[in-house]
């Protein structure tokens, strides 16, 4: 089994209103120096394939077309050791 | 005679008992209601993607009720021109399956906005305005949503503006930032698709079809698609 990490998060141009939001709370609590927060998604998939080269176009079609959608987010993806 | 509508129903779809009371108590036209996994029956004039969360809302408002088996259907209809309607999650439902542009993402003031809009209507005649509600006008009609701000990217935006069907506006139809309840591009409340068949919007007019329970300007939008259908099969 291949193991995968999905990582998705709102594009750098999209307003993250949610992160925003924690920073101002965590700012509030004391932690002065946490500059930006970025809220995202994180993926742990199990994918039956021989190694990454055969599984690489439906990650990355699986990622593109279901778990982010592009108009808002992008994602990055490595495998994890087994 | 009146036209043939379908309600589709998702697990987690809670708008779908409202639009069928609205068709066939209110409008009295004959409705089916479809479950997620079957099909819409091909004899059917209007297609209705109800409000709710669907799928819980898991991965993103509409990501998991947009690859279920019923909406092949509706894509097929919708390419053949049956009018589709999609209101609240149904709106986010057509977005995500591609069949209406861009995306509805959190409120940009990150709560739940449950209370009456105004909208302004942009629609020049067509199937979800007919002559009944000409352009201009403005409705009013409530919203329920946490997912409502639409978002098209910067890119799209000329190409999606003879498409916007309705936008937020205060009681006298100005489309002010004041007027916008979470954020939406350019105030937009409602798109229909480039051929016109397709509507989205995030107001119910489901849920303002009699007097009695605070307006009927939802009716207005049901109605058109009802004549249009009539005037199509009149030819």
């Amino acid at each position: 089994m291949l193991k995968v990490h999905v990582l998705v998060h709102l594009r750098p141009d999209i307003l993250d209103v949610q992160g925003q939001a924690i920073r101002q709370a965590v700012t509030a609590a004391g932690h002065g120096g946490v500059a930006a927060v970025r809220v995202g998604k994180s993926f742990r998939l199990e994918i039956d394939a021989p190694n990454v080269e055969a599984a690489r176009d439906e990650i990355e079609r699986l990622c593109h077309e279901t778990l982010s959608n592009p108009l808002l987010e992008e994602y990055t993806w490595e495998v994890e050791p087994s | 005679m009146s036209a043939r509508w379908a309600v589709v129903i998702f697990p987690g779809s809670n708008c779908d008992r409202d639009f069928v009371r609205a068709l066939r108590d209110v409008l009295r036209v004959e409705v089916v209601e479809v479950w997620h996994k079957d099909s819409v029956p091909e004899a059917i004039d209007c297609i209705a993607i109800p409000g709710g969360f669907s799928y819980g809302d898991y991965l993103r408002a509409g990501a998991l009720a947009a690859m279920s088996p019923v909406m092949a259907s509706v894509r097929t209809h919708a390419e053949r021109g049956t009018l589709v309607i999609g209101v609240c999650n149904g709106f986010q439902v057509l977005c995500e399956a591609g069949l209406l542009p861009g995306v509805l993402t959190k409120n940009d003031t990150l709560r739940f906005r449950c209370h009456d809009v105004y909208l302004r209507s942009e629609l020049n005649g067509g199937p979800f305005a007919g002559t009944g509600l000409p352009q201009g006008e403005v409705l009013r009609l409530p919203i329920a949503h946490g997912f409502g701000n639409y978002y098209v990217p910067p890119e799209q935006r000329d190409a999606i503006e003879r498409h916007v069907a309705f936008r937020y506006c205060d009681p006298l139809g100005d489309v002010s930032r004041r007027a916008n309840p979470n954020g939406s591009v350019d105030n937009i409340a409602g798109v229909t698709n480039a051929a016109g068949n397709v509507l989205g919007m995030m107001p119910h007019p489901e849920r303002a079809v009699e007097a009695l329970l605070g307006g009927t300007d939802g009716l207005r939008i049901l109605q058109a698609m009802q004549d249009w259908v009539a005037g199509v099969r009149a030819g």
